[in-house]
């Protein structure tokens, strides 16, 4: 049986943060990648053994929204060994091309009708997964759909897309099967929709734990015992 | 001889609670601004049963739509003017099944049956 997990859920209050699981858990998800700030990321560890109570694991994301190649760097240097999970949103071609192709990064989002084109020359240099938040969608569905077309027709063929919620608000949840749908809507089959919020999303998160536990000593190298 | 079209029936339900009805419209509305008229009358789109007392609407789609209509009612945030999200409790192809599914779940409280 597939494990669902939402690879975007933001949270700024403890409580926030409790709702928004607690409504993952009625959805189906077992596992929520969380960008937390204010009271709920000071208070992570237990907000962790609470969604455990629920029954939704909680991973730790980071969004990065640099404005260069340098600022990028910089910021993955200093937390990519903080965090389970790392995003970078590309307002511009040069970010876009270094996340696409940096290890430390997991996945990238474009932003609805970004300020410059991503066709095969981004696609020859992309490594790692492709995000659409759904919030987006929600805000604006003509933006969003005319930049998803393009990502799922250039990108696609060459890398896994995750779908997300985004949500801050537990109303702006959405299950599985309604995230996966944008996908399906946009030509990929009904199992390659669903991978978006399972399989994918699982692998990027078995990698990063493996890569965070006291046992990783470089790529390929584990110490065992 | 041509074969009836395949259907599925949604069980749908908003939060905060709403009229079924107005729950029907909302998706139709969804729908169309989505995929056009033409798409919305191929999809054979039509609310079929309402439990009113909770909030609960069925609704019927070709097969070929499901994703699409999966798509329309994920869009629903607002309901007139209230802040919505729209829920399917479940899918099937026939009304018997589906209420069969929301009874194995536990969801005959919600539908009234």
């Amino acid at each position: 049986m597939r494990k669902y997990i939402d690879f975007w859920v933001r949270a700024e209050s403890f409580e926030n943060a409790l709702s928004l699981l607690e409504k993952l858990r009625e959805l189906g998800f077992s596992s929520a990648v969380m960008e937390l700030s204010g009271e709920a990321l000071e208070r992570l560890e237990e907000l962790r053994k609470r969604g455990e109570g629920i029954g939704v694991k909680v991973y730790r994301k980071l969004v990065l929204k640099p404005s260069g190649r340098k600022d990028l760097l910089k910021s993955l240097r200093s937390n990519r060994g903080k965090y389970e999970v790392i995003t970078v949103l590309c307002e511009n071609l040069e970010v876009a091309l270094v996340a696409a192709r940096d290890s430390r990064v997991d996945s990238l989002v474009i932003p609805p009708r970004p300020g410059f084109r991503f066709d095969k020359g981004v696609a020859a240099l992309l490594k790692n997964y492709v995000e659409l938040p759904f919030s987006s969608y929600l805000e604006n569905k003509l933006e969003f759909l005319e930049t998803a077309i393009r990502i799922v027709e250039f990108l696609g063929r060459r890398t896994g897309i995750i779908v997300s919620s985004a949500a801050s608000n537990p109303l702006d949840l959405r299950g599985p099967r309604e995230l996966a749908s944008i996908l399906q809507v946009l030509g990929l089959s009904q199992e390659e929709a669903l991978d978006s919020v399972s399989k994918i999303p699982e692998s990027i998160i078995g990698r990063n734990l493996l890569k965070l536990s006291k046992n990783y000593v470089a790529r390929g190298v584990l110490k065992i015992g | 001889m041509a074969r009836r079209p395949k259907r599925r029936y949604l069980a749908v339900y908003a939060e905060p609670k709403a009229n079924p009805e107005d729950i029907a419209r909302a998706i139709e509305s969804a729908y169309q601004e989505l995929f056009g008229k033409l798409g919305l009358a191929s999809a054979m789109l039509k609310p079929v049963r309402s439990y009113p007392d909770r909030g609960v609407a069925i609704i019927r789609c070709s097969l070929e739509s499901l994703p699409k209509t999966i798509l329309a009612i994920a869009s629903v945030t607002r309901i007139g003017e209230e802040r919505t999200a729209l829920r399917i409790l479940s899918i099937s192809g026939t009304i018997r099944s589906l209420k069969d599914k929301l009874e194995e779940k536990n969801y005959s409280e919600k539908m009234g049956c």
